[in-house]
């Protein structure tokens, strides 16, 4: 979090965007939420038949990156969030580096340049730390049906460490390989079920 | 799980969505069907998504199906994408170490 606050001029330079002009083309932050709870939707339910399909999957290199891939473009929309909209601009840069740079290293993970574990250092933190970006700081202190989803979605990503920890612990076991696609899509039914 | 049980859940499972999908669409127009139809609510109406998401995974889903449907049992194990044992090793693979020996 302290290192993202020297990045504060970027994301201040963004603030001076004309919206007024911009206004009917960007989408209001509900949709937003939407659009990334169907990309997570979908990236969720490829991991599920990832699971149940395991090496005939990989036969395609594309679909053995388009997890990471997916991650990583839904990190850069959320840069982009922060581009577009005005309010907590430092939450959504941070989750957008966040979720871009968990996706850059399962990438590398999955082309065999670093091992599992490795990829973990990094992701369990980052996903630790973004379930408390979203269900803490961006909860804002109100039980409104916003707020509420947004704890939930906070706890989801949180409870992911903990379930790709499980994961990394028996890499062959298909059931564990499913669960963390489940998580995925719980989290997206939550975003898609976000109403502000 | 036998391979014709994982070709049919995976085979099922874009289908499945779509159908969720529609059923929201219409519990949507039900429940609140004053509201009009345009191409901007379309776009962003997560019942329409979840349809749209579901139609996108029938057409991924398929191809594997077909695939794990005429796969034998050992194609169907996860992938590992670790270095295969002897290769020399990366200088993230000390790191590693590191991490199993605190995990351990």
């Amino acid at each position: 979090m302290i290192a993202a606050a020297g990045f504060a001029p970027v994301v201040d330079a963004a603030g001076s965007l004309p919206y007024h002009q911009l206004h009917g083309y960007i989408p209001m932050p509900q949709q937003s939420h939407h659009m990334f709870g169907a990309g997570f939707l979908f990236v969720g339910v490829l991991l599920v038949v990832e699971a149940l399909a395991g090496h005939v999957w990989h036969r395609n290199r594309l679909r053995t990156l388009i997890w990471p891939a997916t991650i990583m473009v839904l990190g850069g929309g959320m840069l982009a969030v922060v581009a577009l909209d005005p309010k907590d601009k430092l939450i959504h840069f941070t989750i957008g580096l966040i979720m871009f740079a968990a996706g850059w290293v399962e990438f590398r993970h999955r082309q065999g340049e670093i091992p599992r574990r490795t990829a973990d250092l990094w992701i369990v933190p980052a996903l630790i730390a973004g379930g408390m970006e979203i269900g803490v700081f961006h909860f804002h202190g109100s039980f409104t049906s916003s707020g509420t989803v947004h704890i939930l979605m906070g706890l989801t990503a949180a409870l992911m460490a903990p379930v790709r920890v499980y994961q990394t612990r028996l890499l062959t076991s298909m059931p564990r390989h499913a669960f963390m696609g489940a998580m995925v899509i719980i989290l997206a039914f939550e975003l898609l079920a976000l109403g502000h | 799980m036998s391979m014709r049980a994982r070709a049919i859940a995976i085979g099922m499972i874009g289908p499945l969505v779509q159908g969720a999908g529609l059923l929201w669409v219409l519990a949507n127009a039900l429940l609140d069907s004053g509201r009009g139809l345009s191409l901007r609510y379309v776009s962003f109406d997560p019942a329409h998504l979840v349809l749209f998401v579901g139609i996108l995974l029938s057409f991924v889903c398929l191809p594997i199906a077909l695939e794990v449907a005429a796969a034998a049992p050992e194609d169907v194990e996860l992938e590992l994408f670790e270095r295969e044992a002897g290769s020399e090793p990366a200088p993230a693979d000390e790191v590693a170490s590191a991490w199993e020996a605190v995990t351990e």
